[in-house]
């Protein structure tokens, strides 16, 4: 393995639990933790696993089994936390909207089942060799592609229903959304790609190593306001309706006239 | 090899669609622009009784045609609709920060108005779509327009609650 690999490699295992532990100071210093509790475990977590890692790579070497434990283990957790990190920021976008609640539940249960059902159903169209590696891909790509369609529907949600976002939770779902975007391709990939090649673990790190960032960069910034007002709608409204007037009496024959017209 | 290519676009196809979602976009709701609706042709279009009257009076591939013409008047008409409440649920939202509790009652009730009528406006362009397709389909969603009309009620009365706190202010 060059040594230019390998620093790298150090780089980005490294570099994002740094951007961590950042994040979890800003969290506690901007008073974040009650807000995202979940979120705030999953940081802490991943951190306690990284050093935990990073420890026993440093001074054990684990035997193929305990290696696999602590890998589903720590993995098992990891997919818990996020399930509940999606639901965490989904509830926190329906809160000051009582009318949506209901609403909101069902579609993502709706959404849930739906995934589920088209992941298990693709998991079934690989016929590949039943190895420990294989079968946890399978259960990574089956993972992802929940999550990332999950988070799809949260944000596709939001957008018709127009719901304005708290600042640090659309950085979570966007940051997540990418890195199991990005996770969802090298799960597949792993199938088919060489074990020795190493750029999809690189690809991977790298994608986790920009959610960091996106995740610290969206606590940090100061909680935005939207630019539009009733005042300024109430003068566009005025500019629409002179507009309108203004078109009476024109030929026919355009969508907008089309739209006026009652038959 | 199908299916990793499956997942691969699938998963380019999430990034494109997460960012395409998250970017704050330049549809006129989002800039807080307001379409002009007029109301009692999109009430006309919307009106069951209307429908029956054409079916009864116009012969039959009169009637289709007209039917099929006044469904896709009725579509433009439930966009702007469905606009209008997107943008006035973006307003009331920012009006819930009011600190008159007048200001952020009348706010929250135009968000329960403006999310029904967003609801509504889906189903509604659903089953005109529908009803394109199976022209025998004889459905017609005849609640949207009054539920948009009180929107548009509602509106003017946080308007007038907003001018009246600017005035008092002054």
């Amino acid at each position: 393995m060059p040594s230019s690999y390998r620093l790298f490699f150090a780089y980005l295992w490294i570099a994002p639990h740094v951007l961590l532990v950042a994040l979890l100071v800003a969290m506690l210093a901007k008073g974040m933790v009650r807000r995202f509790p979940f979120f705030f475990s999953y940081c802490l977590f991943e951190l306690i696993q990284f050093a935990s890692l990073y420890v026993v790579s440093r001074r054990w070497s684990l035997s193929s089994l305990e290696y696999r434990i602590t890998f589903l283990v720590g993995f098992a957790v990891s997919i818990a936390l996020r399930f509940a990190i999606i639901n965490e920021v989904f509830q926190i976008l329906l809160k000051p909207n009582e009318g949506l609640k209901r609403l909101g539940k069902d579609v993502f249960r709706f959404a849930t089942v739906l995934l589920l059902g088209l992941g298990v159903l693709l998991a079934t169209l690989h016929a590949g060799p039943n190895r420990f590696l294989e079968t946890f891909a399978l259960l990574d790509r089956t993972v992802s592609f929940l999550q990332c369609g999950l988070l799809v529907v949260i944000l596709a949600f939001s957008r018709y229903f127009a719901i304005l976002w708290h600042r640090a939770a659309f950085g979570i779902a966007l940051g997540f959304g990418l890195d199991q975007a990005v996770e969802l391709a090298i799960a597949a990939l792993h199938f088919h790609v060489d074990k020795k090649v190493l750029w999809p673990n690189l690809v991977g790190m790298g994608a986790y190593h920009c959610t960091t960032a996106i995740w610290l960069l969206f606590f940090l910034l100061p909680e935005r306001r939207s630019g539009a007002t009733l005042m300024s709608a109430s003068e566009q409204n005025l500019v629409a309706w002179n507009r309108e007037l203004r078109d009476v009496g024109r030929p026919s024959g355009t969508s907008e006239s089309r739209r006026r017209r009652v038959l | 090899m199908t299916v990793t290519l499956l997942f691969v676009l699938l998963a380019v196809a999430f990034v494109a669609t997460l960012l395409y979602l998250a970017r704050g976009g330049t549809a006129p709701a989002r800039r807080g622009e307001l379409q002009y609706v007029d109301m009692e042709a999109f009430k006309n279009l919307m009106d069951a009784g209307e429908r029956a009257y054409l079916e009864k009076n116009l012969p039959a591939k009169e009637f289709r045609a007209i039917h099929r013409e006044r469904q896709r008047s009725a579509l433009e008409y439930i966009a702007a609709v469905s606009s209008n409440a997107s943008a006035l649920l973006i307003l009331a939202q920012e009006a819930r920060h009011s600190s008159d509790p007048e200001v952020v009652q009348a706010a929250n009730t135009m968000i329960e108005n403006a999310t029904q009528v967003r609801v509504n406006a889906a189903g509604a362009t659903f089953r005109i779509y529908l009803g394109l397709a199976f022209p025998s389909w004889a459905a017609l969603p005849d609640t949207l327009a009054d539920r948009y009309e009180r929107l548009t009620r509602l509106e003017l009365r946080l308007q007038g609650l907003r001018f009246r706190n600017a005035g008092s202010a002054a």
